[in-house]
């Protein structure tokens, strides 16, 4: 099953919201409903298929930004120098092998418009038949340029200037999104070729989310994450959120023994200051963090610079590194997102029209799941 | 302009951002080896704040900086020549492990050879000077961001002499301000520059440029 995607014709598929499983309208694959594909599977050679790069790379190109770059010659230069299966395959040089991390890292070098000049000048080939404007010559001065994954070690070199971002990079220009647009008159991937303000869409204003509208923080008998916990709870009730962390992306680097050096040795739970006070906790007093949803152990910071009646943990922790046995539940305590729970947002799951459309880690629903409530407390002595 | 050398490292501080990308860079290069674990040449500073090592802009504690002398001839504060030789094994007013802090690392192998049990294992904290089990509770950035700060940012002693009522906006969410003060010593540059105490040839340039605001 795949849905309606992006920066294809399946954009025009829905204009308006019709529910077939109600009923509402006739279930048409691919028009009113997501598209349907027979996939035959070879179970026995799931390993293989698994440590190699299938052929459908070489006979479709790789896409992105509505742009289909043809990189027939790369696959099978990159299949000649890291095969898999020797012999096999469309050119008898077998398929190219993702086994190893840094074959996986080749072949992401060698296709990708970004890491290979050549590419990007396709790519721009492309979108110049898509825009009828003038655009090779952005890809001219690097169009021999070619990182291979010994050069990015070597020395961490730029990416190239590609349609399939937004930026013109030439000439030592830092990356700053939307520049190919407005310089270049390319078109933006939306409903009218420009940004949009105002989202026409019916679902959007059935939510008021049509224009930029406060929305305040949800309620915590709403959410009904505390109820149990309340009565274990002593104290007050704070609002919990989760931020991007000042290190890390994501949880990568968090756990780096120089990262955890710069970090307190761990992943603090900040406090207001006087919200500290109150609760009996000083800076660096072990706290237990909970909720209904879970519960989170770690030592605390108190600061002026968080407002009152927050707690935030920087996301996103491991488990790896000093997480102790939680008092409250006798277990080992979980991270941050333990005290969460994911809660899809409705607009974000209407697609099928214009730029709303699904596609991959790009648009479709997102857990929205940073802001709920919990209790804190001091606790004596960590028990690991 | 054809520039053949680099002369020093200089910080723009209006746009240091608290990543400490400089820290690490140096970190890696110099002080990435044992014994030199609570040893941060580059640092970045939250302030108001204590600092690494702690307190360290306190003078009358460190007996750091310069005087002018009866001839007008500016001296150390610390030291003279015969100071120097007398107090050669005993030098009370230098910062102490304490006052950087004790280094630590975890137990990473018990990830991998914990005994079965209902909870998943995890890598406790070690001392690296005692190899024990230990409480962290300082750090070469403790301060970080405010943290502590009715402890660290309090009692910084640049604050001495500021007004109780503009202290207490310090602990006042919509009126609290801080920065950042990125320091280097720049031995990597130019070895006799900041520390009159030692003179030590490191003459390769650090291996990253400070990140700002501007480039992130």
């Amino acid at each position: 099953m795949l849905p309606l995607q992006h920066d294809t014709p399946d954009e025009l598929a829905q204009p308006e919201v019709r529910d077939w499983t109600r009923g509402e309208v006739e279930a048409i694959p691919g028009k009113t409903m997501p598209k349907f594909a027979v996939v035959e599977r070879d179970y026995s050679s799931l390993y293989e298929r698994m440590v190699s790069l299938g052929i459908g790379v070489r006979d479709n190109g790789v896409a992105a930004h509505g742009l289909r770059i043809p990189v027939k010659d790369y696959y099978d230069e990159l299949a000649a120098r890291q095969p898999r299966q020797p012999n096999g395959g469309p050119t008898g040089h077998g398929l190219p092998s993702l086994e190893v991390d840094r074959e996986v890292c080749e072949a992401i070098l060698a296709l990708d418009p970004a890491s290979n000049g050549e590419l990007a000048h396709r790519a721009f080939v492309a979108e110049e038949a898509k825009t009828g404007r003038s655009l090779t010559q952005l890809s001219d001065p690097q169009r021999n340029t070619r990182y291979s994954f010994a050069d990015i070690v070597a020395h961490p070199p730029r990416v190239l200037t590609t349609p399939t971002w937004s930026a013109n990079v030439n000439k030592g220009r830092p990356y700053s999104p939307f520049t190919l647009n407005v310089e270049e008159l390319i078109p933006w991937r939306t409903l009218t070729g420009r940004q949009h303000f105002y989202l026409d869409h019916e679902s959007y204003m059935a939510w008021g989310e049509h224009l930029p509208s406060y929305k305040p923080r949800p309620d915590h008998a709403m959410l009904s994450e505390t109820e149990r916990s309340m009565v274990e709870a002593q104290g007050r009730m704070l609002n919990y959120i989760t931020p991007h962390g000042k290190w890390s992306i994501h949880s990568t680097y968090s756990d780096n023994l120089r990262m955890q050096t710069l970090s307190r040795g761990g992943y603090p739970v900040w406090l207001n200051d006087k919200d500290a006070v109150e609760m009996g906790i000083h800076d660096n007093d072990w706290v237990e963090v909970f909720n209904d949803n879970g519960v989170f152990v770690q030592r605390s910071v108190t600061s002026a610079r968080i407002p009152r009646g927050t707690v935030f943990v920087y996301h996103a922790t491991e488990r790896t590194v000093g997480i102790p046995i939680s008092p409250l539940r006798n277990k080992r305590a979980g991270m941050n997102n333990s005290l969460i729970r994911t809660r899809l947002k409705p607009v974000l799951m209407s697609g099928g029209y214009a730029q709303f459309t699904y596609f991959f880690n790009y648009w479709g629903p997102t857990g929205v799941n940073r802001d709920t409530f919990v209790f804190v407390r001091r606790i004596d002595k960590p028990d690991f | 302009m054809n520039v053949r050398a680099q002369m020093s490292m200089l910080f723009h501080v209006d746009k240091c951002i608290g990543c400490h990308t400089c820290s690490v860079a140096c970190k890696n290069i110099w002080t990435d080896r044992k014994g030199a674990e609570y040893m941060w040449w580059n640092n970045v500073e939250t302030r108001p704040g204590a600092g690494y090592p702690t307190g360290w802009e306190d003078q009358s504690h460190y007996q750091g900086g310069w005087r002018r002398d009866k001839s007008g001839r500016l001296t150390l504060r610390l030291q003279s020549r015969a100071r120097s030789l007398a107090r050669l094994f005993f030098s009370p007013s230098l910062p102490e492990l304490e006052d950087y802090y004790e280094p630590f690392t975890f137990r990473y192998q018990d990830l991998f050879d914990a005994p079965a049990s209902d909870d998943q294992p995890t890598a406790i904290p070690v001392s690296l000077i005692t190899g024990k089990e230990m409480e962290i509770t300082s750090g070469p950035n403790w301060d970080d961001d405010l943290s502590g700060s009715p402890i660290y940012a309090a009692n910084d002693p640049n604050w001495d002499g500021v007004p109780e009522a503009t202290r207490q906006q310090m602990s006042e969410i919509e009126r609290v301000v801080y920065n950042y003060l990125p320091r280097i010593c720049n031995h990597c540059l130019n070895p006799s520059s900041t520390h009159p105490a030692s003179r030590r040839v490191q003459a390769v340039r650090c291996t990253s440029e400070p990140r700002t605001a501007s480039c992130s």
